[in-house]
């Protein structure tokens, strides 16, 4: 009896931890979220060739979020990072229709893989602050998210440089990964 | 072009001088590239251009992403140097970043590649076949009550096809500063100047091939005189091309920016589509085919003043 309220003890006390994965097509704003997120600021990023990783605290979750480069070449790399990963965050250039079908088949691709099977997807759909962007639902519907079997996703709406709906978005990926446990 | 082709294009286009330096920075080596201005840039200043949307311009890296044959062909048609020019010539190459690729210039620049790229396509029928501005006019016919305000609205379709079509407008402006500035690359003058002569040479071809559709056997009399008459100006359309297409050949390029100024194309497309229209809904808008064919004769002529009033003044360059 003892032994399981100290137990309990040391579950409440214990921070909750969350592994992340963010890709997505260059340029689409991965870095920009990150640090946006990590320093609340906007910063003028360069591409990113390798990755970056860092920790995020909100509500009681400490997020380990890792940003992979997304260029051609090195999207093969991806599938190195995926273990072990509970969440992976896509990130759209809601500005950029010709290279949706590509976001696309990229985002299948990662799908796919088993170690990716029990990861939560959350889409972004960035840089909605630019005019005559392609809408969330418009996005859902040519990255084909319905067809998805056995998937909880989410697609958020969000500008990285002012820093709307990013939070919105880790919000959603706390509450989920809660309800997955129960 | 093969995975292989463009690889080693791409290392040809990266190893000329003027590539091998950062176009905003100078830093050497740069293995980014801003394809809305086909320049060679470092991954620092790359940066920047992927903050300009994709609207603007799209970054690829040399070595981290896959190229496809038509972006070869867009820094080819660009490159670092011709950049440098045109952006000196229109003193935004000192500017900031911020200020530099927001001008007008620098979007110019941007849009003269562009039609580049468009026009060094294969296949130029491709272009006129989607002209949008054929299919509003072809719909304007389909009532024909109102066939003498199709004829007004043809008429001022066409002028401002001629006169104020934002392409048009595009076009020439980046003549004029061909024109008043010095900056004239031999290059861009005679690819553009090729290019629109055959397109015009091409969609002219279509424009008789629909003529040839009408069925003249059930015309009266005084349409048949308007046939002829179209038939003429036809004739008259044939002999000024055949002459400039000669003149061409004897001048070089020394006229081309006349030729540009003119814009074959989108005339003959409007012809053409009032052609179409003739077969459709009777024979009624000749009339309105004859006025815009005048319209484009006297154009002609006033190119033709044009040009030799600056016959020699090219040449002596």
């Amino acid at each position: 009896m003892g032994k399981a309220i100290s137990k309990l003890f040391r579950k409440m006390g214990k921070k909750k931890e969350m592994r992340i994965l963010m890709l997505g097509l260059d340029a689409a704003g991965k870095t920009t979220i990150l640090y946006k997120l990590k320093l609340g600021q906007s910063v003028t990023t360069i591409p990113t060739v390798g990755f970056n990783v860092e920790t995020v605290q909100y509500k009681k979750i400490k997020f380990n979020v890792w940003d992979v480069g997304g260029q051609d070449k090195i999207r093969p790399l991806w599938r190195h990072y995926f273990t072990g990963t509970q969440g992976l965050i896509y990130v759209i250039d809601s500005n950029d229709r010709a290279r949706i079908d590509e976001a696309k088949s990229e985002l299948h691709k990662i799908l796919g893989d088993r170690e990716m099977s029990d990861a939560l997807l959350l889409v972004f759909a960035n840089k909605q602050d630019l005019p005559n962007v392609m809408t969330p639902a418009e996005i859902t519907e040519k990255l084909e998210l319905h067809k998805l079997r056995d998937r909880n996703w989410f697609v958020q709406p969000s500008c990285a440089t002012n820093g709307e709906g990013l939070f919105d978005g880790l919000n959603w990926l706390s509450s989920n990964i809660k309800k997955k446990k129960k | 072009m093969t995975t292989e082709e463009i690889k080693k294009e791409l290392e040809q286009l990266q190893k000329k001088p003027e590539n091998r330096r950062c176009f905003d920075c100078n830093m050497p080596n740069p293995t980014w590239a801003s394809l809305g201005f086909g320049t060679f840039v470092c991954l620092k200043c790359s940066g920047f251009h992927r903050g300009l949307t994709v609207d603007i311009t799209f970054v690829r890296s040399t070595n981290l992403d896959s190229w496809k044959s038509n972006q070869i062909k867009r820094m080819k048609n660009g490159g670092n140097f011709r950049a440098l020019q045109f952006f000196k010539k229109n003193q935004i190459y000192d500017l900031d970043l911020d200020q530099k690729y927001h001008s007008k210039a620098a979007l110019l620049y941007k849009k003269h590649l562009d039609d580049l790229c468009l026009e060094n396509e294969d296949n130029p029928n491709d272009l006129i076949d989607n002209d949008s501005n054929e299919d509003d006019l072809i719909q304007n016919d389909s009532n024909e009550d109102d066939l003498n305000d199709t004829n007004d609205s043809i008429q001022n379709n066409s002028n401002n096809l001629i006169q104020n079509d934002t392409n048009n407008l595009i076009q020439n402006n980046s003549n004029n500063l061909f024109q008043n500035d010095t900056f004239k690359p031999q290059y861009l003058r005679k690819k553009n100047f090729q290019n629109r002569k055959n397109l015009s040479l091409r969609s002219f071809q279509k424009l008789k091939e629909q003529k040839s559709k009408i069925n003249t056997e059930n015309l009266s009399k005084e349409e048949e005189n308007q046939f002829e008459n179209q038939n003429q100006i036809q004739n008259q359309i044939e002999n000024q091309i055949d002459k400039k297409s000669k003149n061409f050949n004897s001048l070089e390029n020394s006229k081309c920016t006349t030729w540009n100024s003119f814009d074959w194309n989108k005339i003959s497309n409007i012809i053409g589509s009032t052609f179409s229209k003739i077969t459709k809904s009777g024979k009624k808008v000749i009339n309105s085919v004859q006025k815009i064919a005048n319209n484009v004769i006297s154009n002609i002529q006033e190119t033709n003043q044009f040009e030799n009033e600056n016959e020699f003044e090219n040449e002596n360059e």
